[in-house]
C-alpha cells in the first residue's frame, strides 16, 4: 500500500495557471486571506476541520504502509532463517539436471563446471534451490509445484 | 530532517487559517488530477510520515505540504515514465514456470487520446467559468501558452496593477467554482 492514490497522468498545460493560483494565495497574509474568507461568506472552521480529517487520514495511511512494511520484513526473515531439512545431493542434482533443460543458462553453468572438472558447489547448489522455492516452484522437499 | 514526532508536533501547531490555505492551494494542484483536494492533502501527509519524503527543519511543514502536494501532482507523468523499466515476475509460461517480462505502463494511442479530451474538459470549463471576463480569459489562454508575466501584460497592455488584480480574481473564482478540485 503506497501513499499516492490514482495513478493518473498529468498533463502539464495547466502547470503555470495553477502555480500563479496557489502564488497569489500565499502571498496574502493571515488577515488578509480571512478578510476574504468573511467576504465570501465562507466557514474558515469548516475547511480546517476538511483538512484536519485529511491529515489525519494520511497519518493513519502511512501507519498501515509502516505495519506492512515492517510485517514484510518480519515475513522475510523468518523465511530466510527458517531451518529446511537439506534435500539429499543425488536430488538436488536431479532436480537442478530437470530445471536446467528448460535453463539454456543454468545448463550452460552446469556443463562448463563439469568440463572444467570442478562440479558445482553444494553452496551454489543451495543458492538455485533456495530461489527456485522463494519463485514457488519446489516444495521445501525439492519437488515440483504443479500450477 | 524532521522525524516522526516533529512531523506531528508541527502538524498539530497548525492554525486554523494554516488549514484553510493548505486546502485552497490543494484544491488548485486537485484540478490537475483525478483525486479531491482531500485525497492530495492525504497523500502529501502520507508520503511525510512514511518518510518517502523529508521535511527539512528550516522548512516550515505548510510550506513543505504545498510543496509535496505541486509534487506529486505534477510528477505523476515521472512515475509512470519509471515503472515502464520495472520487471515483473508475476507471469508464468506456457509451462506455468515463472518468466520475466518488462512491465510497461506506456499509455496506448486510446488512453492518449482520452487523456487529451480530459485537458481540453477542463479548459474548456475554466474557459466557461470566465466567459464574462476578457482580461482574467486572456491571462489563462496565455498561462496555457506558458507565457511570461512580462509577456501577458506587454500583450494585453496591462499594468502590474491590474496583472496582479486580475491573478487574484482569476483564483477566487476559481476557489469558488472548485473549491475540492477536479473530481469533487
Amino acid at each position: 500500500m503506497g501513499c499516492v492514490s490514482g495513478a493518473e497522468e498529468n498533463d502539464p498545460a495547466l502547470n503555470q495557471l495553477i502555480d500563479e493560483a496557489v502564488e497569489d494565495l500565499m502571498k496574502l497574509s493571515d488577515a488578509e486571506l480571512m478578510a476574504e474568507l468573511a467576504a465570501e461568506g465562507a466557514d474558515p472552521e469548516a475547511e480546517a476541520q476538511s483538512a484536519r480529517n485529511a491529515i489525519a487520514a494520511g497519518v493513519a495511511r502511512a501507519g498501515r504502509t509502516r505495519l506492512v512494511a515492517a510485517r514484510t520484513a518480519v515475513d522475510r526473515d523468518r523465511t530466510a532463517r527458517a531451518v529446511r531439512s537439506p534435500v539429499p545431493i543425488a536430488m538436488r542434482a536431479s532436480i537442478l539436471e530437470r530445471f536446467a533443460n528448460d535453463d539454456p543458462k543454468l545448463k550452460s553453468r552446469l556443463t562448463m563446471a563439469a568440463r572444467n572438472g570442478e562440479g558445482i558447489t553444494e553452496q551454489e547448489m543451495d543458492s538455485i534451490l533456495a530461489d527456485l522455492r522463494e519463485l514457488g516452484v519446489i516444495d521445501d522437499e525439492g519437488n515440483p509445484i504443479e500450477r | 530532517m524532521l522525524d516522526l514526532e516533529e512531523i506531528r508536533s508541527a502538524l498539530d501547531g497548525l492554525t486554523q487559517i494554516d488549514l484553510v490555505r493548505l486546502r485552497r492551494a490543494g484544491s488548485k494542484f486537485a484540478l490537475a488530477l483525478d483525486s479531491t483536494v482531500d485525497d492530495l492533502i492525504s497523500d502529501a501527509v502520507c508520503s511525510a510520515y512514511s518518510g518517502s519524503r523529508e521535511c527539512r527543519r528550516d522548512l516550515p511543514i505548510l510550506v513543505f505540504l504545498i510543496g509535496a502536494m505541486r509534487s506529486i501532482a505534477w510528477n505523476a507523468k515521472v512515475s509512470s515514465r519509471k515503472a515502464e523499466r520495472e520487471i515483473s515476475l508475476d507471469a508464468t509460461g506456457t509451462d506455468g514456470r515463472p518468466m520475466v517480462v518488462l512491465k510497461s505502463n506506456a499509455p496506448d494511442a486510446e488512453t492518449l487520446i482520452l487523456r487529451a479530451e480530459d485537458v481540453a474538459l477542463r479548459i474548456a470549463a475554466l474557459e466557461d467559468l470566465f466567459a464574462d471576463d476578457a482580461p482574467a480569459l486572456l491571462v489563462i489562454m496565455a498561462d496555457l501558452e506558458e507565457l511570461s508575466k512580462e509577456e501577458i501584460m506587454a500583450m494585453n497592455e496591462m499594468s502590474e496593477t491590474t496583472y496582479n488584480s486580475t491573478r487574484t480574481r482569476i483564483r477566487r473564482k476559481m476557489e469558488r467554482r472548485f473549491p475540492n478540485g477536479w473530481a469533487a
